[in-house]
């Protein structure tokens, strides 16, 4: 059975090339594994011709234009996110060019050293404050007023003895009393 | 001819890739490819019906466009794109077959059909032939014989073993010659 199936392709082949009496016995072989008499040969040999001559006699017309053309758009709609400039091989590589370019430039720029950036912050500072004590000695000023005995002269009289006059005792005290007072 | 276009020489899963990038130049050589094929296998499967055709061969081509990712690269295009179409049809068929229950509950007979057939044309009586094949049974047949597509993507197509394929188009082949020379012999009752 399965020589059989394999000999099918052969078997159509002869049917389409040769008639009954043109085969060899070889070929016999095969085509007897098919059919069992060279009229039901001959016979699917007529039938596979006419079905030949039937479709070349009826054939089917193209398609019409208009159909590719509803395709395309639809197949346009389609890429419509795809269908970019990438596609495109020029725009594709004047965008690459002008990126690599702009890149470069980039990198070949100076480097630009950056401006300190001045910040204002408000530092709390602690001062010491310091405070006078009270003074413990307050001088006054005290005026004392005093005799001093003015001596008017009319005439020069001769230098006579002085006498060393001193100071009593009394006065002496007043003295220190003042004194002592006018510490406080 | 000795310089041919870039697209033109690349495959068709090639294409399907750069399609997938959204390239229409691809999407047009692709369509170029197969759209005449398919409208054909579409105008045959769906009882002729030239305008179904075409919005059906309009929708595989937006199902291509849409979600391309569906094709698998390592498959072969042909063989995915007559898929898709196989189970289009496939849905048509049952639509239509709920809809004609509802419509007409009463089994529809053969044999009334072909009493019918013997008056027509040979090739008229191709066409209605085909016309009673199961979807399945025309997709194989249209697939190997006007298609010329090979039993191996034939099976992968309609998902079934090679050897059942085979199977089927043996006896395809064989009904249709039993009833064609059925038909030479009505032809030849009425000349006489």
């Amino acid at each position: 059975m399965m020589e059989k199936e394999n000999d099918f392709e052969k078997f159509e082949a002869l049917l389409q090339s040769k008639s009954y009496r043109e085969l060899t016995p070889e070929e016999l072989v095969c085509v007897n594994q098919w059919v069992e008499s060279a009229q039901e040969y001959e016979a699917l040999r007529a039938s596979g011709k006419q079905v030949t001559a039937w479709f070349n006699a009826s054939p089917v017309r193209l398609p019409s234009k208009e159909t590719l053309q509803q395709l395309k758009e639809s197949l346009r709609v389609q890429h419509q996110s795809t269908h970019n400039i990438w596609y495109k091989p020029v725009w594709g590589y004047a965008v690459t060019a002008l990126v690599f370019g702009v890149l470069g430039w980039w990198i070949g720029q100076p480097l630009v050293k950056p401006e300190p950036v001045t910040v204002v912050e408000q530092v709390l500072v602690r001062d010491t404050l310091y405070i006078a004590s009270k003074p413990d000695t307050i001088f006054r000023e005290k005026i004392i007023y005093r005799d001093k005995p003015v001596i008017f002269t009319t005439q020069t009289l001769p230098p006579e003895n002085k006498i060393e006059k001193g100071v009593s005792m009394k006065e002496k005290e007043e003295l220190d009393k003042l004194l002592v007072s006018g510490s406080r | 001819m000795f310089f041919k276009p870039k697209l033109a020489r690349l495959s068709d899963e090639e294409l399907m890739q750069k399609i997938h990038q959204g390239s229409e130049a691809a999407f047009t050589e692709l369509y170029t490819r197969y759209s005449a094929s398919l409208l054909r296998y579409f105008t045959r499967m769906l009882w002729s019906n030239r305008t179904m055709a075409e919005d059906f061969l309009h929708d595989l081509f937006l199902k291509i466009i849409h979600n391309p990712q569906q094709f698998d690269v390592n498959r072969k295009f042909s063989t995915w794109a007559y898929s898709v179409a196989h189970n289009m049809c496939k849905n048509e068929y049952r639509k239509k077959e709920n809809r004609t229950l509802q419509d007409n509950p009463i089994a529809f007979d053969q044999r009334d059909l072909d009493r019918e057939l013997d008056l027509v044309s040979a090739n008229d009586r191709l066409t209605l032939l085909l016309e009673t094949l199961n979807e399945e049974d025309k997709t194989i047949f249209l697939l190997r014989y006007e298609d010329e597509l090979s039993i191996s993507e034939i099976s992968q197509i309609v998902f079934m073993p090679e050897g059942t394929v085979k199977s089927r188009l043996f006896y395809l082949r064989k009904q249709l010659a039993l009833e064609l020379n059925q038909y030479r012999v009505v032809l030849k009752e009425k000349s006489v």
